[in-house]
This record gives C-alpha cells, sequence and structure tokens, in this order.
C-alpha cells in the first residue's frame, strides 16, 4: 500500500471520529435537541470505519463481502435519514405539529421498505438506491427551510449557530451524493475502479464536511438554565 | 476504467464543480442577507422601543409635574368654598372632593405604571419586588420572587427588564390559568439572567401562528433583542410555561 493511501483511509476514519468524540465530550452540556445529531455521528463513525476495511481489503487486493457490507450502509441510511428528521423537528421544522412530523418517519420507512421488498426483490444484499436519492433530496430540503427561517430568527452571526453549520455541512454532503448516487442508478454496470475513484470524489468532501460538523459541535449551545416551580 | 467510463468521471467531476460553486454562492448570500437584515431589523426595534419610552416618560411626567399639581389647586379651592349654609351644596363640595382625590390617586398609578419612581431611583429589584407584591395582593396570583442582583446595571436595560417581567406577569395572569409564578433574576458569567416559570395550563402548539397571542411573545423578543440577549420559552400542554432571558451585562 502506498503512504497517500494509508493517509486517505486514516482521514475516513478521523473525520467522523473527530466531532462525534467532541460531541461525547459536551454531552451533558449540550442543548437536548442535538442530541440526534450527535448520534448520526455515531453512526456515520461505524459507517465510515466499515467503510475503511472495505476500501482497506481493497488497497491490499483482498475481497470483502460485498453483502453485507451493503446491509450495513443500508440500515445506516434509514437510521441517519429518520436522526435528522428527529433533529429538525426537534429544531421546530414542523412548528411542533407531531402529525407532519409522525408522517415524514413513516414515509421514510415506508420508502426503505418499499425499495427492499418491491424495488429489490427483498434482497437485503442490494443498495436501496431510490431509497438513498429520496432521503437525500428530502434532507436537503430541510437544512434548506431551516437555512430560511434562520435568516429572521437568528440574531447574532449565522456562522456561530450551530444549527446553520449543521444544514451547511448537509447541503455540501447530500447535493453531491444525490448527484453521485443518480449516476450509479443510471450507469449500473460499473468498474470497481471507477466506483473506488467515485468514491475517493466524496472522500475528499467528507473531511471538509466533519471539519464543519466539528466547528458546529463547538457551537452547540448549552443547556438552558431554566427554572423549576419547587 | 474504460474510455466511456472516464468521459462520465469527467462530466461527474465538472458537474459536481459547478454544483460546489453555487452551493458556496449561496451560502455566501444568504449570510450577508442576514447581517444586512439582522442590522435593518435591531435598528428599527431599537427606535420603536426608544420612542415608547420616550414618550411613557414624557406622558408620566407630564401628568406628575403639570396635571397632578392643577388638580390639587382645583381641590384646595374646592375646600375653601364657602358653604356654611350646609345642605345639598355642602355634601356637593364633598363628594367633588372625594372624586378629586380618587383623580389624583389614579393619576399617581397610571404616572408610576408608565415609568415607575421605585425603578428609576432604587433599581430593577425593588422596582420589580414593589410591582410583584401588588399583584400578589390584587390577584389571586401567588408570585415568588428571588434576586441575587446587587448591583445597578443601567437604566435602560433595567426599565427593558422591567417591562419583560410585567410581559410575563401579565401573559400569566391573562392566558395561563396558574395559580403559583416563580421569577428569579440572577447574574452568572457577565450575563444578567431573569429566569421564570409557572404552572399554568402551557402555550398552545400554535401559538407563533395566532396573532393576538402572538403579540406579547414578540414583545418579549423584541425587548431581548434590543439589549443583545438571547430569549428562551419552554413549555408544553398542561405543563407550565418556563421563560428565560440572558442578556450580556457589557
Amino acid at each position: 500500500m502506498e503512504i497517500s493511501q494509508h493517509i486517505t483511509l486514516l482521514i475516513s476514519i478521523l473525520a467522523p471520529l473527530v466531532p462525534f468524540l467532541l460531541g461525547l465530550y459536551r454531552y451533558k452540556k449540550t442543548d437536548g435537541s442535538y442530541y440526534p445529531f450527535i448520534a448520526v455521528l455515531g453512526c456515520a463513525v461505524l459507517s465510515e470505519t466499515y467503510r475503511t476495511i472495505q476500501l482497506y481489503n481493497y488497497y491490499q487486493g483482498l475481497n470483502w463481502p460485498v453483502g453485507i457490507s451493503t446491509i450495513g450502509y443500508n440500515l445506516y441510511v434509514l437510521a441517519i435519514g429518520l436522526l435528522y428528521t428527529i433533529l429538525f423537528y426537534k429544531w421546530g421544522l414542523f412548528e411542533n405539529k407531531t402529525r407532519p412530523y409522525y408522517l415524514v418517519l413513516i414515509i421514510l420507512s415506508l420508502a426503505w421498505v418499499f425499495d427492499h421488498l418491491i424495488i429489490n426483490g427483498n434482497r437485503i444484499s442490494s443498495p436501496t438506491k431510490y431509497y438513498r436519492l429520496f432521503y437525500s433530496l428530502l434532507l436537503c430540503l430541510f437544512a434548506i427551510s431551516h437555512i430560511n427561517k434562520l435568516i429572521v430568527s437568528e440574531k447574532h452571526s449565522l456562522l456561530r449557530n450551530a444549527s446553520f453549520l449543521i444544514c451547511l455541512g448537509l447541503l455540501f454532503f447530500f447535493v453531491p451524493y444525490i448527484i453521485i448516487e443518480g449516476v450509479f442508478l443510471f450507469s449500473p454496470k460499473t468498474s470497481p475502479d471507477f466506483y473506488i475513484s467515485v468514491y475517493q470524489i466524496r472522500g475528499r468532501f467528507n473531511p471538509l464536511i466533519y471539519l464543519i460538523f466539528t466547528v458546529a459541535i463547538l457551537w452547540i449551545p448549552p443547556k438552558k438554565p431554566f427554572i423549576q416551580l419547587s | 476504467m474504460d474510455t466511456s467510463e472516464k468521459a462520465i468521471y469527467s462530466a461527474l467531476l465538472i458537474a459536481l464543480g459547478i454544483v460546489g460553486i453555487i452551493l458556496l454562492y449561496f451560502i455566501i448570500s444568504i449570510i450577508r442577507q442576514q447581517r444586512r437584515y439582522r442590522e435593518v431589523s435591531l435598528a428599527k426595534i431599537n427606535a420603536e422601543i426608544t420612542t415608547l419610552e420616550n414618550e411613557r416618560k414624557r406622558i408620566a411626567s407630564d401628568l406628575h409635574d403639570e396635571v397632578g399639581p392643577l388638580l390639587s389647586a382645583v381641590k384646595l379651592q374646592i375646600n375653601h368654598l364657602d358653604i356654611s349654609a350646609g345642605g345639598q351644596q355642602k355634601e356637593l363640595v364633598e363628594k367633588s372632593s372625594l372624586y378629586i382625590d380618587d383623580v389624583i390617586k389614579k393619576m399617581r398609578e397610571i404616572s408610576n405604571d408608565l415609568l415607575p419612581n421605585i425603578l428609576v431611583r432604587r433599581g430593577l429589584p425593588a422596582a420589580a419586588e414593589d410591582f410583584i407584591s401588588k399583584v400578589t395582593h390584587s390577584t389571586p396570583l401567588q408570585v415568588t420572587f428571588e434576586n441575587d442582583l446587587k448591583e445597578r446595571i443601567g437604566l435602560e436595560k433595567e426599565v427593558n427588564l422591567y417591562r419583560i417581567i410585567q410581559e410575563v406577569v401579565h401573559n400569566t395572569l391573562k392566558h395561563a390559568k396558574a395559580s403559583r409564578l416563580k421569577i428569579r433574576i440572577s447574574q452568572q458569567d457577565g450575563m444578567i439572567v431573569v429566569a421564570t416559570a409557572d404552572d399554568g395550563v402551557g402555550l398552545p402548539e400554535n401559538i407563533h401562528q395566532r396573532k393576538e397571542a402572538g403579540l406579547g411573545l414578540l414583545n418579549l423578543q423584541s425587548r431581548t433583542d434590543v439589549m443583545g440577549g438571547e430569549f428562551n420559552c419552554k413549555s408544553a400542554p398542561g405543563k407550565g410555561t418556563s421563560y428565560l432571558f440572558e442578556i450580556p451585562l457589557a
């Protein structure tokens, strides 16, 4: 293996690990509405570790049971789709109305199940490509709506607002993701070299996105000292 | 990669580059727009609140310095009327004198509500305590007041915080159906923290969409914004409402 490949692998694992560990460190002091985001980072650490092992095996010329890694990634995309929806709900995207919130959670879950059962013919090892496009698009729309809300509601600089930075990271992550997943959807028979090259483009974006998430974790407001009627 | 894959790969790189630039431009323009909006809206709120407070101050001063002495003079003159004959005229003069007393008392109350003397002279904790004791005596709401603030924080901030406390108490009386309200003023890490909690019905889910109900909250938000602070509200149906105001001292 070349040194550059070692560095790529190291960065892939460290990128989500740093904000996740920071999030855990600040967990007790953190405003509760951001807990789903820390959970998302935890899922990202697992997913990136998994993918890095996969990439390591590829560099070593070893085979990796692709089916197992796809099952893991399928579960990961479902989990983060739901967690981000919970996060946006806690930020007041649905104006505290529970009906549209539960509806979105149900639609997301059904889209995942539909992709598995109908489109993939109940093969759990096949990637849920349509669901991935759907949830990425939905999260981009949520992020844009939240940014629009922040323009009028935020009284300080947007760059010091954790939720704005998270939305920014989401847009920078999911817009290229939609394009890349779109390409794989419409040109499914590609060589492993092509897949790895495209994955590496995302790999170069990821550290930047996790850097934004790290700054966001640092800007998460502390728990508010509300008083109780004793 | 074969030739077709290389072509797709190049097209993908170009597409991602273009989308990245558009996204970056979008984000930068949003940040700039928000900064402008923030400055303009803050200046507007500041002007509105300053005008409102100046107007209140002027009316309070006019009532106290001009109308008050005139009424006292009228009362003095009425009391000097020659009503030795007694009967109906004497009763009329006595009644008029009592009415004038009521008017003077009411006028002092209005003048005090507009700008409490105690706030100017002794500061926020004393004024808040005075206001709360009046509320506790005249309504069934039991208000507990705790204060850690030892020094004066500037009249402008004191007036805004006093108005905030008034608004919270009025909201609790009017909408919350609460029996108890707790108010605490403290100083933490260079911030003045005003925290309140009641045992009322809580805010309705769609409070922000209801114009008349949301007006009180908007008022609280505007006062907090003017002081460069943060306003947070926690409420659930049936579980009461808690407000938190964090105002920088500097």
